[in-house]
């Protein structure tokens, strides 16, 4: 059975301190992170996607990496490059900072194309290949890119294709007045974090990565209903394109990691309904361009048409 | 079958031990009328089933009996044919039911065994309605009623030990429910229109009043003749009344009082100068408990199978007439017909005569006239005299009274009279008993006859001649009928629709292309048409037909209902209560979701608990057992407002 979804339930309430009013957020990251997916946060500056980061880096004792994107920021500043040493007299490959099992990538849509495409890559694949010698990287490897969803100039906003490759899509949001004001009263908690004593350690994130994905058992009713949203989201009129069989794939492996999260060890329609504005409005090509909030109306309502299966 | 302590006792036993004599009423329903093999085998898997049952083993291979039931069941379909349709279906029910005692697991396992006695029992009354059917359908109904109250607890719990006591108070429920049922259902019997299927007619048979039997006891007659029920309905071309004798009968030997029937030869007659008019006509003869067919005066017969074809041109079937039954017949209208090597002796018998007034009356009419003027003669004299039903001359010699104190009588009187004076004169005579006439029906083109048209008339044997019709009762007038009158005409109309019924629904068979066919090639070869199947079995398996297709409806949609999983069938327990509480699912709802919309928190928290519950039987695809089954059933009984 599930071994250790007891001590999710711990961490979330452990982090709950340093985080005020992001448990959701803190949940659907960590959703995404034992579904081995990555996460994408839009929102604006300031409002403690780099805490949450750490937070997760720190209560699971993972090496933290952060790399902050600019125009000028070369695939080479991510991945790593060989070096000359002159006492041994051969090239080096010194490690970027993507070596890391949770990386913090901040601001990712003011990165060029280019520098967006190789860090994309090495998400998709997990591994990378610098003058011909191919690079693992670590296990667990968790990606968590930002994006700023209101400056425009100068930046490269993310091409569906590439968006696709981030499991979810979420935003973190204003806090409450109650928690600002705790925020305000206690000051930033992020120096403590820096010295969290790690609740699980790195077997243990690897045993329930791998637990979520033999173990949750997916009926085929439920795989009936993603289907059916996936169609919907194909055969609808204000979309170009559905969701593709990488977003199935996405939407079936975090809904098995909400179940566990929730202690079953089999999925209910629940738990993929509910994610469901994370999972897809991120992956479905519109006819117009349209902001993100409709985008997830639009997709909300198409579910909403759809029978769930009892 | 093991007890415990003497007073426990394993349901499943008891269950089997119900089932088998379930079983057993239906086979020894049926067993005198099913082929020796089908008994064989079915005899044998029941005693290997009980001796299976009785050491606890269960036949993991039971392919090759399948196989083998199969084949034979194969075997008894292919000896389907038009005329007994019902005896290989019974058969293959038969090999059904053994198979089914090999493999009872299940309750649906012993209700299809019930199930298949029940066919196999409704079969059995398709051969023989006797007295012991009604033995076995009060058993039937009994141990059914208690195998489907035991069979609920055993749905619950397979593994239930009952107490004799609790058997006691189940077996007193279910005579219950058997004795609300029988008077009920004999109830709804007269309630209900009197179907053609007499499935308890035995118990009428003796209160059957006709105008007709087999001997007439002068003065014994009551009140037949004001009876107003249908004997019969002639599908016939319209004739004159008069001319329509419906001859059922002949009586021969006279004591005085009484006229009887010596056995007539069995001979099929000599019937070839015959002249006159041919009229082909169709008879639905009402059951009437004696076996007497009835012909219009003179018929013609071939056919024999069932029916008995005597020389005095009269017919009878080899069983009592207990039901509807169609006939068609051909005859031709002539009052005499020519008779060969007539022994005449036999139709000159007389009783002792004491009174020698009738003697004197004899020479006073016929003296030195031929046999043919002395019966006019006579006839002529019996006219004069009144037609009464009321007050009849009784005693021990009725006729002398009849003719010289009461000077009236009814039909029988007239008959007898004339009949004795005729042997008194030397010339052979007999008594003909049928019907006379009947109502025209114009809107169904066929002829009613009533019990009140029952009447006997006089045949004499006049040399050269032949037997000659002679009816020497005075004409009765009928008034109880006026024809103009509203009642009658609504009376003509039922019955109209009645003699449809009956025509078109009730004797409809498959078998009747055929016959025509038939019919059409004997009627090209021969100048003469016989008289065609009594098809007696025709309604029957209508019956039989219809209970099958009725009950194989059942079963299916039983199967469909079936179909619904334990969890699916709790699953609209649970959205059903909660609909009469005020909380309806929406499609698009996942049942966490619903229930977390509940705004009483009680129900909410209660509700919560039944889905988590109940989820993983749903989505996970695990099979419900029975305790699982019975913990959610508590659970919802649990969601409440408090």
């Amino acid at each position: 059975m599930l071994s250790k979804n007891q001590a999710i339930d711990t961490i979330i309430n452990y982090l709950s301190n340093y985080l005020h009013g992001k448990t959701k957020a803190l949940r659907l990251s960590l959703i995404t992170f034992f579904s081995k997916g990555h996460l994408l946060i839009e929102d604006l500056p300031g409002l403690g996607k780099t805490t949450l980061a750490i937070a997760i880096a720190k209560s699971f004792g993972l090496q933290l990496g952060r790399i902050q994107c600019t125009s000028d920021l070369l695939p080479s500043d991510i991945t790593g490059l060989s070096i000359y040493n002159k006492a041994l007299g051969t090239f080096e490959f010194h490690k970027g900072p993507i070596f890391n099992n949770i990386v913090l990538v901040d601001e990712i849509n003011r990165a060029t194309p280019k520098t967006q495409s190789a860090l994309l890559e090495v998400m998709g694949e997990k591994q990378v290949t610098i003058e011909g010698k191919t690079y693992k990287m670590n296990k667990p490897f968790f990606v968590i890119a930002t994006q700023n969803p209101i400056e425009q100039f100068g930046t490269f906003p993310l091409p569906e294709s590439q968006l696709d490759r981030f499991t979810m899509k979420i935003s973190i949001g204003y806090g409450s007045r109650l928690d600002e004001m705790q925020i305000l009263k206690s000051g930033s908690k992020r120096e403590e974090l820096y010295h969290l004593e790690p609740i699980l350690n790195k077997d243990d994130i690897l045993v329930i990565q791998q637990e979520i994905q033999d173990k949750v058992y997916l009926s085929e009713k439920v795989l009936n209903y993603i289907l059916d949203i996936v169609e919907a989201t194909r055969n609808n009129k204000f979309c170009i394109g559905g969701i593709s069989t990488r977003g199935i794939l996405a939407i079936s492996s975090t809904a098995k990691a909400k179940a566990y999260f929730s202690g079953r060890d089999f999925v209910i329609p629940e738990d993929i309904k509910e994610l469901a504005e994370y999972t897809i409005p991120h992956r479905i090509i519109f006819k117009e361009e349209l902001d993100t909030l409709t985008k997830k109306e639009i997709v909300l309502s198409l579910i909403e048409k759809i029978s769930v299966p009892v | 079958m093991k007890t415990r302590l003497n007073s426990e006792i394993k349901i499943e036993s008891f269950i089997k031990i119900l089932s088998y004599l379930v079983g057993l009423i239906g086979f020894v329903s049926i067993y005198r009328f099913v082929d020796l093999i089908f008994l064989l085998t079915f005899i044998s898997l029941f005693i290997i089933s009980i001796v299976l049952d009785a050491k606890q083993i269960s036949i993991t291979k039971t392919w090759l009996i399948n196989l083998f039931s199969l084949l034979l069941i194969a075997f008894a379909l292919t000896n389907i044919n038009l005329n007994d349709p019902v005896k290989p279906l019974v058969e293959s029910l038969l090999v059904l039911l053994a198979i089914k005692f090999l493999d009872k697991k299940s309750a649906k396992d012993y209700m299809q065994i019930c199930l298949l006695s029940v066919l196999i029992f409704t079969g059995s009354a398709l051969f023989s309605l006797s007295i012991e059917f009604a033995f076995y359908l009060m058993m039937l109904i009994l141990l059914l009623s208690l195998t489907f109250l035991t069979l609920t607890f055993f749905s619950e719990d397979r593994k239930l030990i009952l107490k004799i006591s609790l058997i006691k108070s189940l077996v007193i429920k279910s005579l219950i429910v058997s004795l609300i049922t029988i008077p009920l259902t004999l109830l709804l019997f007269l309630i209900l229109p009197r179907s053609s299927f007499p499935l308890l007619s035995f118990l009428s048979r003796e209160t059957a009043l006709t105008g007709f039997s087999d001997s007439i006891q002068l003065g014994k007659v009551s009140n037949i003749q004001t009876d107003d029920s249908v004997i019969m309905r002639v599908n016939i071309k319209q004739i004159e009344p008069t001319r329509l004798y419906w001859r059922g009968i002949v009586l021969t030997n006279f004591d005085g009082t009484k006229w009887s029937n010596i056995n007539s030869e069995n001979l099929p007659q000599q019937l070839s100068k015959i002249q006159g008019e041919v009229i082909n006509y169709t008879i639905y003869l009402e059951p009437y408990y004696n076996k007497y067919l009835f012909f219009l005066d003179i018929p013609f017969f071939k056919s024999l199978g069932k029916i008995t074809i005597l020389a005095d041109l009269t017919a009878q079937l080899d069983e009592t007439i207990n039901r509807r039954i169609k006939y068609e017949a051909i005859s031709i209208i002539v009052d005499k017909y020519n008779e060969e090597n007539l022994d005449k002796s036999k139709y000159l018998q007389l009783p002792e005569i004491k009174d020698k007034r009738l003697i004197e009356k004899v020479t006073e009419l016929t003296t030195n006239k031929n046999d043919e003027q002395s019966a006019l003669a006579i006839m002529n004299f019996l006219k004069n005299y009144k037609y009464s039903l009321k007050n009849l001359p009784i005693s021990s010699s009725p006729l002398e009274d009849f003719l010289f104190t009461y000077k009236y009588g009814n039909c029988e009187y007239f008959a007898s009279a004339m009949a004795v004076m005729l042997r008194i004169k030397g010339i052979p005579s007999r008594i003909i008993g049928g019907y006379k006439g009947g109502r025209y029906n114009n809107i169904g083109k066929y002829y009613v006859i009533t019990q009140k048209d029952a009447h006997v008339w006089v045949e004499a044997y006049l040399d050269n001649v032949g037997w000659v019709r002679f009816d020497p009762t005075p004409p009765i007038i009928d008034s109880s009928n006026d024809i103009f009158s509203v009642l009658y005409k609504l009376r003509i109309f039922f019955d109209t629709i009645n003699y449809y019924w009956n025509a078109m629904v009730i004797n409809y068979d498959f078998s009747k292309q055929m016959q025509i066919v038939n019919n059409i090639r004997h009627t090209l070869k021969k100048s003469y048409v016989d008289l065609v199947n009594i098809r007696e079995f025709s309604q029957y398996i209508l019956f039989f037909l219809l209970t099958i297709l009725t009950l194989t409806t059942i079963i299916l949609l039983r199967k469909k209902i079936k179909r619904k999983t334990p969890s699916e069938r709790i699953l609209n327990e649970f959205l059903y209560k909660l609909k009469k509480l005020g909380y309806t699912k929406n499609k698009n709802e996942g049942l966490e979701e619903f229930a977390q919309k509940i705004t009483n928190s009680h129900i909410r928290d209660d509700a919560l608990i039944f889905i988590k519950n109940l989820e993983s039987f749903i989505y996970k695809d695990k099979e419900m057992s029975t305790s699982d089954y019975k913990r959610l059933k508590s659970l919802l009984r649990n969601i409440k407002e408090k």
